[in-house]
């Protein structure tokens, strides 16, 4: 038993997937990319509205991405679990428990 | 209030541990010019702040720091896991993995703790956001410095991210001095402080 007092700091969590990323996952990376890519034009344009406020086009982009956003964060929500944490409950289910926490192993590492 | 999303900002895929890594990149989580400070200098300035746009701009730039805490957090803690107690020795991790194992603690990569001395609240608009555009050069910097430290593409991928979000705050701050400015005395901006006291 050597080894567990080693691996009490290692992760032993591991997705177990090697280096092969099954196609289920790759449908839920690229959605989660999806998100990360709309959320991060927002969090630009958010900013630079905070200076621009009077941007009609700025504002525009705004309202293209805010409502994409909140598409893609329902459908993910649906098939994978909450990320809002304001809107977590599915039908009759507690979902935001699902998605594991974002460094975890099973959302980055492999 | 504060609303979590559960996801990073950006995707944080690190295959290979490198503690060696870890330990530059741990001084943007809790040192001298890292996102710890970065976030609470912008949330506390911004009650003190006359101009709202530019309190607000405090607040969302502030929020955004807190997400760049957390994907700090998330490279060492990726960079850091299944090591052996022979890659920690190797690799100089064991200064710190005697006090904190592989948890994430907010130091500097030279092991000094967190502290409020790396941030100032001084209550005057130009004070302040003068402060902020050095400090986000001063976070530039260090990316520049941890990118010329670390070779994994997985690292340097949401390294150069982070790097490429100080030069865009820097440039809101920028605009925002320029907020303040407009509601001052172009001749004198310093004949009085806007948060505190009165136009003479």
């Amino acid at each position: 038993m050597n080894n567990n007092l080693n691996n009490m700091y290692r992760s032993d969590s591991g997705c177990g997937c090697g280096n092969v990323v099954s196609s289920a996952k790759n449908g839920k990376r690229a959605l989660l990319d999806e998100i990360n890519t709309v959320s991060f034009a927002a969090d630009e344009l958010r900013l630079y509205l905070d200076t621009h406020p009077d941007n009609g086009e700025a504002l525009d982009m705004m309202k293209e991405y805010l409502d994409k956003r909140g598409a893609l964060i329902e459908r993910f929500g649906e098939k994978y679990g909450a990320l809002d944490g304001y809107g977590m409950i599915y039908g009759d289910e507690w979902r935001w428990n699902d998605p594991p926490m974002p460094w975890s192993d099973n959302e980055g590492g492999c | 209030m504060w609303e979590y999303e559960k996801r990073l900002q950006y995707p944080v895929r690190i295959k290979k541990p490198d503690a060696r890594a870890a330990k530059v990149i741990l001084s943007q989580y809790g040192g001298p010019d890292g996102e710890l400070g970065a976030s609470l200098r912008y949330l506390s300035q911004r009650f003190a702040m006359p101009d709202p746009r530019v309190a607000g701009l405090l607040t969302d730039i502030g929020t955004e720091e807190l997400a760049h805490l957390e994907l700090i957090g998330a490279i060492v803690r990726q960079l850091t896991r299944d090591l052996t107690p022979e890659q920690i020795k190797a690799q100089g991790f064991d200064a710190y993995f005697v006090d904190h194992t592989v948890g994430i603690y907010p130091a500097s990569a030279a092991g000094d703790p967190f502290t409020a001395a790396y941030l100032q609240s001084k209550g005057d608009p130009i004070t302040d956001i003068t402060e902020d555009m050095g400090a986000e050069q001063k976070a530039r910097t260090t990316y520049d410095n941890i990118l010329r430290l670390v070779d994994d593409p997985d690292v340097i991928d949401p390294i150069r991210f982070l790097r490429e979000r100080e030069i865009v705050h820097f440039q809101r701050f920028g605009e925002a001095l320029g907020m303040v400015r407009e509601k001052l005395d172009s001749k004198n901006y310093y004949q009085y402080n806007p948060a505190f006291g009165k136009r003479r």
